[in-house]
């Protein structure tokens, strides 16, 4: 498709479609690299902001997630400038792991959200209700460990342990003979 | 946050990252356990991306999964496990009167302080240290009288106590968190409550308790009717019974009674209800958070939506002696374990034994809810007659766990109040398994469910053995070798090793499964109900199945009168308990 034949509506259109597909992975990419879910969405929304902007520097047929990742590294690296000395920040070589490892997951793409559904559908019902009630009905851990008078670490544990389960599914799904 | 840190910790705590909800020590914690272990990054960003996935993707959670409750109570049963299995997980420190989590707290540029302000500061902070500890040591806590006793306690720690709960203490109106372990409270009313971790639990008089959260057994005495266990949003009042009941974060609450009756009521005020429903013995109620009551009877119940009650504490084997009895006492460090209670035979010196013999019959035969034979040290238990009764035995549970269990004679009653089976080799955490041997020799095996099964080698590294000499072992459900550790039905380690050895016995299975290990048949035979003859073959090829040192050839046969197929070697052709003309050899290796 070339973006030159395109009228605005449809060049609209097709942005928004490309960025649908692909939004999850970008900030999942930035949420790695700022770890704070409140500063990745801010952070996502300025690259999103950049993507429309020079929407038209995008080629066509090439990885419309692989241009989104080049902006977002680069609008990660401002906020990190423009907070560099309010934001708790890894290990430089700690960071830089991340980054390739995240490149690397990324790789996997939709068969990571296949996994993930499978494996949702292997947890109990009640361990499903939790996640549900945090992910689904967006009510903070916080305020359910609040509501029922536990410790907030609690919460974060039981969490913890059922993303550990997932995450563990996940692997063994994506990679059955053990490769990472 | 320091100490070691296990896997849900970890977990839990990149989600405090994400969210914000973490203070800048714990932030290092992370950071240095990312700086030494290159494994943990990889699984940082998995555990990112799983939460990038949750949060951001609207199409994860389809109908299919509209049926799910919104809460786990088999989550707070799966993490009370993981409570009481735990190695030394550092826990934060909590103090109720204000919150665990912080934020985040940004540097600030400092400010400069003046002599006089800061004499105004410490003025102030001298002033507040005395109205603080005038608080304490005025709190209404020790004006009231108490409520009643801890009478029994299993490492229990509450996280209002900076101490461990020890036997003796009395209860008052107050909260306890209880994060590790279990006690039991005796109130002055008679009531007796077991709690188990995780719970949080307010006693509020003698005849109520409030349970936020986690799981409690209370038997209630006649002069003692109508005690109520309030929940968040429910109410169980007592007509004269014992019952469980647990609550979930949600504060959906299950209640199961195992004697007498209770009245589950929809509103936590048991004065104001709308609809209350009675629950009798043998049935669970169940309230959601739709509002509604259902009531099912226990047995109804799938085995994985039930939950499993501590209805005593467990008791631990305490005697020195080299061989001292199950039924003396004196032998045990709460006096002898019943069907309410587990049976802990732990870290016993090697060369000694906990022993059941003929003395241990009719009322005088020994019982305990389950048993652990062996949970991270040495346990041995010898049976040479007599009887024991019990719902699962355990044997080297866990990791460095060595347990034993030899049986020359007796009949071992294994009952289906929880998964009738037994377990020889666990691993219930990562990074180890337990060894455990059944080594039997006389005596037999019963299990009154007909799903009793027998697992070896659950969980990576674990290794179970069983070896029948001149003896029988008749499994009614599944044989398995080499299980996954697979809680909530999730493979997430390897499997751990099975080895069956099969020398003038009999063993003989609802069906067998080998997913690692092996069977070794000297002169035995091994019956698997139906005709399952091809997969006898393959295991055969596969070496899953030999005979001892490869001598005698292994013959496959099905016994169509009986639906049974037979695996023996030649050598025991004479001992088939059925005839010839009943059979349909299929020869060994005939499967290519």
């Amino acid at each position: 498709m070339d973006q030159k034949n395109l009228d605005k509506e449809q060049k609209d259109e097709y942005f928004l479609r490309l960025l649908m597909g692909n939004q999850q992975n970008i900030y999942a990419f930035i949420l790695a690299m700022v770890h704070n879910r409140d500063d990745a969405d801010d952070v996502l929304q300025d690259t999103i902001t950049v993507m429309w902007r020079n929407f038209s520097s995008y080629q066509p047929g090439t990885s419309f997630v692989a241009w989104g990742l080049t902006i977002a590294r680069n609008m990660v690296l401002k906020f990190y400038e423009k907070n560099r000395h309010s934001k708790l920040k890894f290990a430089s070589e700690i960071e830089e792991d991340i980054t390739r490892f995240t490149a690397k997951m990324l790789e996997s793409g939709e068969s990571r959200i296949e996994a993930l559904q499978n494996c949702l559908k292997k947890l109990n019902l009640n361990d499903l209700g939790l996640v549900r009630l945090h992910y689904e009905q967006g009510k903070p851990l916080k305020q359910i460990a609040i509501e029922r008078g536990i410790p907030v670490y609690m919460i974060y544990r039981m969490m913890g342990h059922i993303h550990k389960l997932l995450a563990h599914c996940i692997r063994k799904t994506l990679f059955p003979e053990g490769a990472a | 946050m320091t100490g070691r840190i296990d896997y849900d910790d970890f977990y839990g705590l990149i989600l405090r990252v994400i969210e914000g909800q973490i203070s800048d020590e714990d932030f290092f914690a992370l950071e240095a356990i990312l700086q030494k272990d290159r494994c943990r990054r990889r699984e940082y960003v998995e555990s990112v991306l799983l939460y990038a996935m949750l949060h951001k993707s609207n199409s994860l959670f389809d109908k299919q999964f509209e049926g799910a409750d919104l809460c786990s109570i088999k989550l707070w049963e799966i993490l009370a496990e993981d409570e009481k299995n735990a190695p030394a997980v550092a826990v934060p420190k909590m103090e109720p009167s204000r919150p665990l989590i912080q934020k985040v707290e940004y540097k600030r540029a400092q400010r400069k302080f003046s002599k006089s302000s800061l004499l105004t500061v410490l003025v102030s902070a001298a002033a507040l240290l005395f109205f603080i500890f005038y608080a304490a040591l005025t709190a209404p806590r020790q004006q009231q009288p108490p409520l009643g006793l801890i009478t029994q306690v299993q490492e229990a720690a509450a996280a209002e106590h900076k101490k461990p709960l020890r036997t003796g203490a009395a209860v008052y109106p107050e909260t306890l968190t209880l994060q590790k372990g279990s006690m039991k409270v005796e109130l002055d009313s008679g009531v007796e409550l077991v709690i188990a971790s995780p719970s949080q639990i307010v006693f509020e008089t003698k005849n109520s308790v409030l349970l936020n959260i986690g799981s409690l057994v209370a038997a209630i005495p006649p002069q003692a009717v109508s005690f109520t266990v309030r929940t968040p949003l429910c109410s169980v009042v007592d007509y004269g019974t014992e019952f469980g009941i647990s609550v979930d974060a949600a504060g959906q609450t299950q209640v199961e009674v195992f004697k007498g009756k209770v009245d589950l009521r929809d509103n936590p005020n048991p004065l104001v209800f709308g609809v209350s429903r009675f629950v009798t013995a043998g049935q669970i109620g169940r309230f959601d958070l739709s509002g509604e009551i259902t009531i099912q009877a226990a047995h109804e119940v799938p085995a994985e939506n039930k939950n499993i009650y501590v209805r005593g504490l467990p008791i631990e084997w305490a005697a020195k002696t080299r061989r001292a009895v199950w039924n003396d006492s004196a032998n045990w460090d709460k006096g002898l374990p019943n069907l309410l209670h587990a049976a802990f035979l732990k870290d016993m010196k090697p060369g000694t034994a906990c022993q059941i013999d003929a003395s241990h019959s009719g009322a005088a035969r020994a019982q305990a809810h389950y048993i652990n034979v062996g949970l991270r040290g040495y346990g041995c238990l010898e049976m040479s007659g007599g009887q024991l009764e019990t719902n699962e035995i355990w044997i080297g549970r866990q990791r460095g766990g060595q347990g034993l269990f030899t049986l020359t004679g007796g009949t071992v009653l294994i009952g289906d109040e929880l998964e009738s089976k037994i377990v020889v080799g666990g691993a219930w955490e990562d990074g180890g398994g337990g060894q455990g041997l059944l080594d039997i020799r006389g005596g037999s095996i019963q299990f009154s469910s007909d799903r009793g099964s027998v697992i070896l080698g659950w969980g990576a590294a674990a290794e179970g053995t069983i070896r029948i000499e001149s003896a029988e072992l008749i499994i009614p459900g599944q044989l398995r070798l080499g299980r996954a550790n697979d809680v909530n039905g999730m493979q997430i380690t390897e499997e751990g090793v099975g080895t069956v050895y099969l020398t003038k016995g009999l063993l003989r299975a609802g069906s067998v499964l080998i997913s690692r290990g092996r069977i070794e048949i000297d002169s035995g035979t091994l019956e698997i109900a139906g005709d399952v003859r091809q997969q006898a073959q393959q295991w055969i090829q596969n070496s899953q199945i030999t005979s001892k040192d490869g001598q005698n050839p292994l013959t496959v046969a099905y016994d169509s009168q009986r639906n049974t197929t037979v695996v023996k070697a030649a050598a025991a052709v004479d001992s088939l308990p059925m005839r010839q003309d009943q059979m349909q050899t299929l020869p060994a290796g005939s499967l290519k």
